[in-house]
Parts: structure tokens; sequence; C-alpha cells
């Protein structure tokens, strides 16, 4: 599942121009790096050009194929796609929920909050300490999933967040960040 | 032999060596299943708690930890697509699928049943062939593990079959990200951007949390459609059959002799294990075409490897002394620390140590088949939990869990950051485990040439002219071949198909 549909040949080009750029420039940084020592012949370099190198050969080649399928006919292009054939799977128990799935539209704007909030979370962790910046990303992550159930809300932040430090920071022995609590109480 | 191993056995089945093994076990199990904590980090938080104890108490409840965690790391795969080891990734790409088509009880009974087999199967070569097996140990060199981290990296083109290319350019993306980090053979610091974080490169937890688990979070929180709701509790907590058991038979075999091998060698893992294995089961299954799609075999190979790798792993420690692995160096320390030297001599001088870590080690394989067992019901209340409670829960756990690895916030933001690569990658048709099995081998791979080719002085003959490292290279040629010699039978056939049903004229 996931949202992977059959890519055009358009979107192909556009990849493999962009890769082709990235290698270029990841070439243009390897010439920063020393070359090869008596004691060490291939030196730095030598790898990183090669996969360069592979990965250039092989965004051309994607390149080829998809401007080739540009100017095929529908059909055919669906036959030389270069995207993962639709197997049919013996899943049939669970078209439902199949169906369910495409139904329901996807939410960039939402997916990009999920993740800038992650960010967020883990960039003001050092500040605000691990507790405080994990319940506040816990009531801000259920709220962008469109939870209102407020009990459970509130559950969730205290809840989470200590199972997790007692897991990892009391169990565990891992050094979460103390941040705000820690400056407010200090432990003597 | 026999009079020492009724002496191991009586220490094993003492009443505080079986203590400290279930204990050992079942924290395995929960370091194992929590992501960013790895088998050997679980054994090491337990090393200071040894110290009072007897040594052969502390290498078998440590022994109790390894085996645990080599299960324990399935449970988030299967269940939340994360994987709690490095070593469970191979078990997400049918496990979860398993999961999500209902079959969860299956996919974890196969994974305890055929990790306990791989587990107890291994350690029976370990105990009887120790000294041939030492041998391998010793005849693997550079060149060897060139070609043999060069087979590991062919398995990508037959990961992604039906999308060669697109898979091929995510195996050498993730290639180039192992290429980040300070060039251990000369110090120069490549794409590293002056951070101190990236000086290891990237961490592969870290980089293996976000294209699974980060990726997957974010996909389901995109389309907040219901979780799949397995309404029939029945069906998700059923058991497999006998018949399922043994119709994972060859991919069992298979596991555990991949395991035994590459434990065998020192560096090669626990991970590396269960991905070759996992591909060497589908190349001699009877339904390739299931692989992915939850085959049970899917399971069980990658799940038997890296339990069948402990007995492998301790090889060179037992007859070398040579720890090839964070967890069997743990081992190693756990000896030292109680005043005993590792190596050949300690079969004459402690040979009670060794012995009952033979016994403890058959008896742990059982101690977590049992375990596992007991705790399947718990982890499987997992199963109903609508979207954005999964989605928060897992999103925490795994960013703590990465933080854990190096107590620094910087791997977190790695996580994520391939969350958003994954998802671009899922929705543009690269394939992330190609990407991740570049990332793993390609460090083995690259150190392993140049040192090679120092050793041989540039030449290139070097990885031809000795027998193992030409065995796996003409493997590697082989598996490389493999998806164009089936595609261009398969299109011949086809095309004879459509000359006959075209219509004449």
């Amino acid at each position: 599942m996931g949202d992977s549909p059959s890519v055009g040949p358009r979107t192909n080009i556009v990849l493999s121009l962009g890769i082709l750029a990235l290698c270029g420039l990841g070439w243009l940084a390897t010439s920063a790096l020393p070359a090869g020592l008596q004691l060490d012949p291939l030196g730095p370099s030598y790898f990183p050009r090669f996969v360069l190198i592979a990965l250039a050969v092989l965004a051309l080649a994607l390149l080829v194929e998809s401007v080739r399928a540009l100017g095929r006919r529908p059909t055919d292009r669906a036959v030389d796609s270069l995207e993962p054939a639709a197997t049919p799977t013996a899943r049939e128990e669970v078209m439902d929920e199949d169906a369910a799935w495409d139904a329901a539209p996807i939410s960039y704007p939402r997916m990009l909050a999920v993740l800038a909030l992650s960010v967020g979370y883990v960039v003001l962790m050092t500040d605000l300490g691990y507790l405080l910046s994990s319940v506040l990303y816990v009531v801000a992550l259920l709220l962008l999933l469109r939870v209102r159930n407020r009990l459970a809300i509130a559950l969730c932040a205290v809840g989470l967040p200590a199972v997790l430090f007692a897991l990892f920071g009391w169990l565990l022995g891992v050094p979460l960040p103390g941040g705000l609590l820690e400056a407010l109480v200090p432990v003597g | 032999m026999l009079e020492s191993f009724g002496l191991g056995f009586s220490i094993a089945l003492r009443p505080e060596s079986l203590i400290a093994m279930a204990v050992g076990v079942g924290w395995g199990i929960l370091g194992g299943a929590l992501p960013g904590i790895s088998g050997s980090i679980a054994m090491a938080l337990l090393l200071p708690l040894t110290f009072g104890l007897d040594t052969s108490v502390a290498l078998m409840m440590l022994a109790g930890v390894w085996a645990g965690a080599g299960y324990g790391g399935s449970i988030p795969a299967i269940l939340i697509k994360t994987p709690g080891t490095a070593s469970a990734a191979a078990a997400i790409f049918d496990g979860y699928e398993l999961h999500r088509q209902g079959k969860t009880g299956k996919a974890f009974g196969i994974s305890l049943v055929t990790g306990t087999i791989g587990g107890l199967v291994s350690v029976i070569f370990l105990i009887v062939l120790l000294i041939p097996l030492s041998r391998i140990t010793l005849a693997f060199g550079p060149p060897e593990y060139f070609a043999v981290a060069l087979f590991g990296l062919v398995i990508i083109s037959s990961l992604s079959e039906q999308a060669m290319l697109k898979g091929l350019i995510s195996g050498f993306f993730g290639l180039a990200i192992a290429v980040v980090g300070v060039d251990p053979l000369s110090a120069v610091q490549r794409f590293t951007f002056g951070r101190l974080e990236l000086y290891e490169g990237f961490e592969l937890v870290a980089v293996l949390i976000g294209l699974f688990a980060v990726t997957e979070m974010l996909t389901q929180a995109g389309r907040l459609a219901q979780w799949r709701r397995i309404t029939d509790t029945g069906t998700s907590t059923a058991m497999p059959t006998l018949g399922e058991l043994r119709g994972v038979g060859r991919a069992t075999t298979i596991g555990t002799i991949v395991g035994l091998i590459v434990g065998v060698m020192p560096g090669a893992g626990q991970t590396v294990a269960s991905f070759v294995a996992y591909n060497e089961a589908r190349r001699w299954s009877k339904h390739p075409e299931q692989f992915g799609k939850g085959s049970l075999e899917g399971v069980a190979a990658p799940e038997t490897a890296n339990n069948a790798v402990q007995g492998g792993d301790l090889v060179p420690a037992l007859a070398l002394g040579i720890p090839g692995s964070n967890s069997a160096a743990i081992m190693l320390a756990a000896l030292v620390l109680h005043g005993l030297r590792p190596g050949p001599m300690l079969f004459t001088t402690n040979p009670e140590v060794v012995y009952s870590l033979f016994a403890g080690l058959i008896i742990v394989n059982f101690l977590m088949l049992a375990i596992g067992f007991l705790i399947l019901r718990l982890c499987m209340l997992v199963v109903n939990v609508p979207v954005p409670y999964l989605v928060t829960g897992v999103l925490t756990l795994v960013i703590v869990g990465s933080y854990s690895i190096n107590n620094s916030t910087f791997d977190p933001l790695v996580a994520v950051a391939f969350g958003a690569i994954g998802y671009l990658m899922n929705r543009y048709g690269f394939s992330p485990a190609a990407t991740v099995l570049g990332l793993l081998l390609g460090y083995l791979v690259e150190i392993s040439m140049r040192r090679s080719l120092i050793m041989s002085n540039v030449g290139w003959a070097i990885f031809v002219e000795r027998p193992i490292a030409l065995a796996f290279v003409i493997l590697s040629v082989l598996t490389l071949l493999y998806p164009f010699l089936m595609r261009w039978r398969a299109a011949r056939r086809s095309r004879v198909a459509t000359t006959l049903t075209e219509p004449t004229g």
C-alpha cells in the first residue's frame, strides 16, 4: 500500500535530470578530496566517484527510457512502464479496507505539518527538556490528527512521555535532556 | 566431552542460572523491541549487574539477552513497521504485510519458532564443529569480505525486479550515503560539512527507522483513513499450523546456514545475515512471487538467520578469542571482568565455564520460545489502535529511540529527514529497501576493496585468485544476471503466446 501511483515518463525525466545534476555537484565535491597515496592507492575519492558515475549512468538510462516512453501511445506505455506492474495479490479479504484507503484523500499539508512538528519537537527537546517537549508534541500531534476527545488527549499527553521516560530514561539509563524542568528542580 | 556436558548442564539447570537466563531473555526481548536499543546495548547495560554473579551464570544471562534481542527486534517490525534492531529490518517486508492481512499471529509464531530452531541448530554446530568453523574465520581476509559484501549488494537487483533501474538507483543512493563520514583509511572527511555528528557517517538504525517507520507514519497521517480493523481477533492471533511450519522448512534451513556462515565471519553481522537469508530464501523458494506480499518464508528466513548468527559469532570468540561483533565482545568482556582470559585455553583452564555456556545457549533458546509466546497476546493489543494514536505513539517512540543511539538529537533529525525521503522514494517508485542495503554494505565494500588492493599492490586479480572470494564473485555475477535471464525467458514466452493468439492477416 502507501502512496505510489504509477509514475509517468515526464516525472521520470525530471527525476533523472535531477539525479544527474546532483551527481555533477557530488563530482565537484569529490575533486576537493586528496588523491591516493602509495600506502592507499585508491584514495578517498575513488569509491565516491565510482558511485557517482554509476548513478549518472543509471539516471541517463532512466532518462532515455522515459523519453522513448513519451513517444509511444498510452497503451504501449503501460506495457513498457518502468513502474511495478499491478500484480494481483491474494488479499481479497482486505479489499474493503483498500477501497476505503484509496477513497481517503491525501493531505500533503497535514504530512508537512507532522514533519514540521517532529522537527520542532526534536529541536526544542534540548531546551525544554524531554518531558515538557514530549507533552507538547503529543498534544499538537493528536490535535493535528483530528482527535477531539479531551480525555484521550490528556491521558496520552501524560501517559506516553511518562512511559517512554520510564523505559528509556530510567530503565535503560539514557540521559534524556532535562531542560526547563531540570533548571527548576535542581537535582541535588 | 560427555562428562563436561553433564557438568555444564548441571550448572545451567540450577535455579539461579535459570532465573538469570529468564531475566536475560526478557530483558533482551524488551531491549530488542525498543527501536534504537540493540542487543549489544542491552547486554552492555546488564554487564555491571553480572559482576557479583558467578562467571557461568553471568555468561548464560548475557547469552539470554542476546537471544532475546534477536527475537525482540521483530516485534515492532511486524506490528508497526519499525525495526527494533537493525537485523529485524528484513522481517518487515513480509512480517508487516502479514500483519496488515490480519495474520499477525502467524508472523509472530513463525518468527519465534524458526528463530528458536536457528538458534538451537547453530549452537549445536558451534559445539560440534568449533575447530573446523574457526578455520573459516581465519580464511576470510579483505578480498573475501569484499566478495561477500558484493554478493550482498547484488541482492538489490533482485529486490526490485519490476522497476530495476529505480531499484538500482536507490541502491547506489544508499552507497552514496554510506560514503559520508571520516574515511577510515585516510582520515579525510567526506561530505561531513564539518559536523561532528557525521564523522561516523549516518547512523544505520536512524536511517532504518526513518525509511520504514517514519515513512509509514507519514503515509498514514496523510490519509487518516481508518486503520485496518481486524474484527476477527481469532484470525489475527491464530498461530501457524504444523503444515505452515513445514512449508517454511526450506527457508528455515537456508536461514540457519546463512546465519551460521555469516556469524563465523567477524564483522559481518546479524543484519547482513538476515538480508542475505531473505534473498536466498526467495531465490530457492517454490513461491518467490509471494515474497513481499506476506510470505511466511519471508519472515522465517531472516528471523532464523539472525538467531543462527549467535552460534557462529561465538566461534571466533571461543576458538580464537576474537570477538566478531559487539555482542560477542561483551561476552568476552564478561569473561575478562571475572578474571578469565578468552581464547582456546579456556577449554582446559575453565571447562565448566565453556560447557555451561553451551548448555545455557541451548536453554535460552527454549526460554525465548516460552517467554515469546507468553508476551505475544500483550503485543497484539497494538493491533486495533486508531491511526492518530498509532502515529503519535510510534513517532514519539522512534524519536526517543533514535535519540538513545548516541544521546544526540541529531539522530532523531536524521530519522525524520529520512522519513520524508522515504515517502518521496515510495511516491516516485524508488526502493527504500535497496537504499538500506547500500548503506549497510557500503562501508564494508569500500574498505575491503581498498584493503585488498593495498595487499595486492593494486592487483585486481586478487579477487579471483583466492577461492572463497572467487566463489562469491561468481555467485554475485549469477545473481545479477538471474533477473535478466528470467525476464528474457518470460518475454520470449509471452511473445510466443501473442503470435499464437494474434489473428492472422
